[in-house]
């Protein structure tokens, strides 16, 4: 298929998502922009899709975790031309199959989720899958910060390690923030590269904006030849692009009203 | 009929190599005719239940039991 020259543009999947809050009035803008370059990336340049098909049986799987993010993932399959503009259009409003959290019946969709700690070891089951049929096929897992709050996720770290799934990738987006707060203040996580490490990944760490580095160590972390699964840790900014949105928790639940889409679109369009 | 049970399972899994036994580290004993018999298709996940309900989800299609 024919991209766009610059695919996968973060400022146009911003807009996207803008456009998507504004029409059907909702929430979750904070944590689908902290997300935006990383998808962008995974799109772009790793994610394998024959045929550009979202069900290829070959294909990879990128399970978003913390499905709380699901629109930035919608921006991104409308660039694929998995969604039209008026799907986009029409998202949240009575009837449309594109609802606020992930659904595994949207095709492009791996899993459903939004209940938190489960997409991590569904992706860590497909990557079990994919080694016992001997596939290259390469599953990420995109969690949240607050998300590793959860038990399941260290149970599956475990798994993933013991069973050297070095076919894995836990993306953890740190943005430093949880529904309710700081993480630092609601349950203090301290090094989450190094609590990786010690359950046997392999993990780096950068910041979560910069596409270079994202796409850097995304290709250094499979280049590697060790038998352990890989953990990317992201630092990110919730609302990243939007000034009065970044590092500010009430954009996890604020509703754009017509003036706030505006200064919105202003900020992301760099005006 | 844990006997039945667990010959039926090495009945099935050498059948069909797309057999998996999933279990969260039960089943003392019960499955030791399976580990001999079909050391590949089985998966000790720990005692770590709520991993292994999705790691079957993700492995999904061919899964034949979870113990």
């Amino acid at each position: 298929m024919n991209l766009p020259l610059k695919a996968f543009d973060a400022k146009v999947l911003r807009k996207t998502v803008l456009d998507m809050a504004y029409a059907g009035s909702t929430v979750h803008i904070g944590c689908a922009f902290s997300i935006i370059e990383l998808l962008a990336v995974l799109y772009r340049n790793h994610l394998r899709y024959p045929g550009n098909n979202p069900k290829a049986l070959a294909r990879d799987y990128l399970v978003l975790s913390k499905g709380h993010g699901v629109m930035a993932q919608y921006a991104c399959m409308r660039e694929l031309n998995w969604l039209s503009d008026e799907e986009i259009s029409h998202y949240f409003a009575d009837g449309s199959d594109l609802k606020g959290l992930s659904d595994s019946r949207i095709l492009g969709l791996e899993v459903t989720s939004g209940s938190l700690g489960h997409g991590f070891s569904v992706g860590v089951g497909l990557a079990m899958g994919a080694m016992l049929r001997h596939t290259d096929q390469k599953t990420y897992a995109l969690v949240g910060d607050g998300e590793i709050n959860e038990g399941p996720i260290w149970e599956g770290a475990l798994f993933a390690a013991h069973h050297n799934l070095n076919n894995f990738m836990a993306i953890v987006d740190e943005n430093g923030f949880q529904a309710m707060g700081q993480t630092k203040d609601v349950l203090n996580l301290g090094s989450i590269q190094a609590k990786f490490e010690s359950f046997g990944f392999e993990a780096l760490t950068i910041d979560g904006h910069d596409e270079t580095a994202i796409d850097e160590a995304i290709k250094q972390l499979w280049k590697s030849k060790s038998t352990s699964p890989k953990a990317l840790i992201a630092k990110t900014i919730k609302g990243k692009g939007v000034n009065f949105m970044e590092n500010n928790n009430l954009w996890h639940y604020t509703r754009l009203n017509a003036e706030t889409y505006t200064q919105a679109l202003r900020a992301v369009a760099g005006e | 009929m844990r006997t039945a049970f667990s010959d039926t399972l090495v009945r099935l899994a050498k059948a069909d190599p797309n057999v998996l036994l999933l279990t969260g580290d039960h089943g003392y004993a019960l499955f030791d005719e399976f580990r001999k018999e079909c050391p590949d298709q089985y998966i000790n996940a720990g005692i770590a239940e709520q991993n292994m309900v999705q790691d079957w989800h993700g492995l999904d299609s061919d899964l034949l039991c979870m113990a």
